[in-house]
């Protein structure tokens, strides 16, 4: 005998209990193996065996679970016609467990779920026989009798005597339960048709309800002779189940009070056994099923966590890029601003020069040769060297190459003939290093400072040293005129431009100042 | 005296004035013109009939005005003249008077005169007309007056802080030459020095250390 026959064997009419989880052990590898393969029907049918496994071993919700997996592998695989055969069986099994769990209600749906399955008609026939069971078992007899006679309306009930007897069989049991005067004869002819086979399991369930209803019948004798029948059967399957079942008859019959009534506790005990097994089961299962769940709470906290997490360098990521974007655009915002000043300053230098100083020029040139209006002469010329002088200060700057002589000659035209002009390392400077913001920042700041010698200082030297750092460029601007005392004088609106210009292209400026001593100023200008 | 002169101006007050002046030295023909383009194209016509101008004067800066001009100032406009004529002399009359940016401006149109416009502006050009005449350049005085600042390179001040360290020339000149840093014979330095001192108006060499220091050169 191979090993596959002598498990499945074990399982589906098991010899000894202890067998079984060896079996199980077995079908749990093969399916296994079934999955690697992909022998998904294989791996549902071995499944299916362990269910039938564990419903032996009492395990109802270790079974119930089975089941379950296995339906969930049907649902998840193609369908066809082996499968739906499959189905048809695990709701069967199903039906089987909440009938061994006494839940009534949920084995009948089962039955109702494996009958939609059902393909043959004899299929049908002992789907519905197994509710006619539940029905019994619930005591509804009724109920039962209806559901078998839809089994024996079926058309070839006939041809197979096996089905065929187990629904006379059972009919005939429940007939006798209230008192049907055809039960007798039902009961007797289905133990003929199986004495006529050799289906032992049903030649004993004959023999088992016949003694049963002799003895509620009060005809012992009779009773006595089919336990008997019943006892041999028994033997002959050599399953303890049956040795059982077959014995207890005994134990109901005898004459003997302390035997019947040990029957009684007995039975009682089992059903009370049963019934705690059912709950420990059911507590078990739940208290695995909130582990599970505990478990699977911690990973949905777990990946909530890590969620937030990612939402949160989300709302980080979104917001710098839109504090970069905010900046980029005020950046650009300011360049156009500063590009429609210098427009608008170029425009007004141009319209003063061309219209204002040219204005004041055309008068001057009328006067300026006659020698009696010496007077409005030098009082044009100031006018129109003001004019040219504000011009002059709107007027575009040069930032390309030229840039170091615009400056120089920015400087020499302020110090002109009053103050002699030193300069250090103008033309050292690399200017392509400083964009033209910068470049005409430092030519305006420069300029204010100019301006200021020229009103205020008297100074006679100027010295202005450019001086490139690795990161900055320093220009140090020094006369030597009157100087101010910060302590006594506010500084005056130049020197607040300069601040504000240098301010402009992130540069530093400093102020040093005594009476008497000069002026410094240190102007620092990032690269 | 050149028989006939094209005047570049838009303002008409400085074309009267330049027409009373060219008139009286015996100019015979004074044109005008309001823009560059039509000074240029007047130039041309005046070429093709074959009585080409000797002479232009011309502003540098001028009005925009409704139409897209092809030379925007009378730098371009001079350029362009002397480029179809090469007899053609110009002087610009501007209020242009940066000496840098004269220089440059001279230096690219390569114009004979430069008269800057102020108190004495006509009188000058009148001058400019003369020399440029008689084959002469002419700047006005205060495109030449201004004196050039001081540039001081990376060894003046090199010497400027040995000097105020109390080293002599002669140590000086060791230095520079133990550090490559190139012109370090005692004569180049001492040539340095005086013209350092010069242009600090410093009685001494000490005084001259003593204004670098003050001006915070060294």
């Amino acid at each position: 005998m191979d090993s596959t026959a002598y498990y499945y064997n074990t399982i589906l009419n098991p010899k000894q209990r202890t067998d079984i989880p060896n079996a199980i052990q077995f079908y749990n590898l093969q399916k296994e193996k079934h999955l690697k393969e992909n022998k998904v029907y294989k791996a549902i049918a071995d499944l299916r065996l362990i269910a039938i496994g564990q419903l032996h071993l009492g395990e109802s919700n270790e079974s119930e679970n089975t089941v379950v997996a296995a339906l969930k592998l049907i649902d998840a695989s193609p369908q066809s016609d082996t499968i739906r055969e499959s189905r048809k069986g695990l709701y069967n099994q199903l039906g089987k467990i909440y009938r061994s769990t006494l839940d009534y209600n949920k084995a009948l749906s089962a039955y109702d779920s494996a009958l939609q399955f059902s393909k043959t008609e004899i299929d049908s026939i002992t789907i519905h026989n197994n509710r006619a069971t539940i029905h019994k078992d619930a005591g509804n007899y009724r109920k039962a009798l209806d559901e078998l006679k839809l089994a024996l309306a079926k058309n070839n009930i006939h041809s197979n005597p096996v089905a065929y007897a187990m629904v006379l069989n059972n009919l005939g049991f429940i007939q006798s339960q209230i008192d049907d005067p055809q039960a007798l004869q039902n009961l007797e002819k289905a133990l003929q048709i199986r004495e006529e086979s050799n289906y032992l399991p049903g030649r004993y369930s004959s023999y088992h309800d016949l003694a049963e209803y002799y003895f509620q019948r009060n005809e012992k004798e009779t009773a006595l002779l089919y336990a008997g029948k019943a006892y041999e059967v028994a033997k002959t399957l050599n399953s303890i189940s049956y040795l059982e079942d077959a014995l207890s008859l005994f134990a109901v019959m005898s004459e003997n009070p302390e035997i019947t009534a040990y029957k009684t506790i007995r039975d009682s005990l089992e059903k009370q056994r049963q019934l705690a097994q059912n709950k420990y089961a059911s507590v078990k299962y739940n208290v695995e099923k909130e582990q599970k769940k505990t478990a699977e709470a911690e990973l949905e906290r777990e990946k909530e966590k890590s969620q937030k997490r990612l939402y949160l360098f989300l709302v980080i990521a979104v917001g710098l890029v839109a504090i970069i974007i905010f900046k980029r655009l005020h950046e650009r915002h300011k360049r156009e601003k500063r590009k429609q000043i210098r427009q608008t300053e170029a425009r007004i230098s141009k319209k003063i020069h061309d219209e204002l100083a040219n204005g004041i020029y055309q008068v001057m040139d009328q006067v300026q040769m006659e020698p009696s209006q010496k007077a409005i002469s030098n009082q044009l010329y100031k006018l129109y060297s003001l004019a040219r002088d504000l011009s002059r200060n709107y007027a575009p700057i040069d930032t390309s190459a030229a840039y170091p002589q615009t400056l120089e000659e920015m400087l020499t035209q302020h110090t002109g003939a009053t103050a002699k002009l030193i300069l250090a390392g103008l033309h050292e400077i690399s200017w392509g290093k400083f964009s033209a913001f910068q470049k005409e920042t430092l030519y305006r700041v420069l300029q204010e400072l100019m301006v200021n010698m020229k009103k205020h200082s008297a100074a006679s030297l100027v010295a202005i040293r450019f001086e490139m750092l690795p990161k900055a460029l320093v220009v140090h601007y020094s006369d030597n005129g009157k100087g101010v005392d910060f302590s006594q004088t506010k500084k005056g609106l130049g020197l607040a431009h300069v601040e504000n210009r240098m301010e402009n292209i992130k540069g530093q400026v400093t102020f040093g100042s005594k009476p008497g001593e000069g002026f410094l100023a240190r102007l620092e200008i990032p690269l | 005296m050149f028989t006939k002169v094209l005047v570049a101006e838009d303002m008409d007050h400085i074309s009267g004035g330049v027409e009373r002046m060219l008139k009286e030295m015996g100019v015979r023909e004074v044109a005008f013109a309001q823009y560059c383009d039509d000074a240029l194209l007047l130039l041309r016509k005046a070429q093709m009939e074959g009585s080409p101008f000797p002479l232009l004067i011309t502003d540098l800066s001028f009005k925009p005005s409704h139409r897209d001009e092809k030379l925007k100032d009378g730098a371009e406009l001079a350029l362009a003249a002397k480029a179809g004529d090469a007899h053609l002399r110009c002087i610009i009359y501007s209020m242009e008077d940066r000496p840098g940016t004269v220089k440059q401006l001279v230096e690219r149109t390569q114009a004979e005169g430069y008269v800057c416009k102020d108190r004495n502006g006509l009188r000058d050009l009148q001058e400019a007309v003369h020399r440029v005449h008689n084959g002469q350049p002419y700047f006005s005085p205060q495109i030449e007056s201004v004196q050039n600042p001081l540039s001081l390179t990376a060894l003046d001040i090199c010497i400027l802080k040995l000097l105020a360290d109390g080293k002599n020339q002669g140590d000086i000149s060791i230095h520079i030459q133990k550090n490559k840093l190139g012109g370090h014979s005692r004569s180049y330095i001492e040539k340095r020095i005086q013209n350092m001192r010069e242009v600090l108006g410093a009685k001494s060499t000490l005084q001259m250390v003593l204004f670098a220091r003050d001006l915070r050169i060294i």
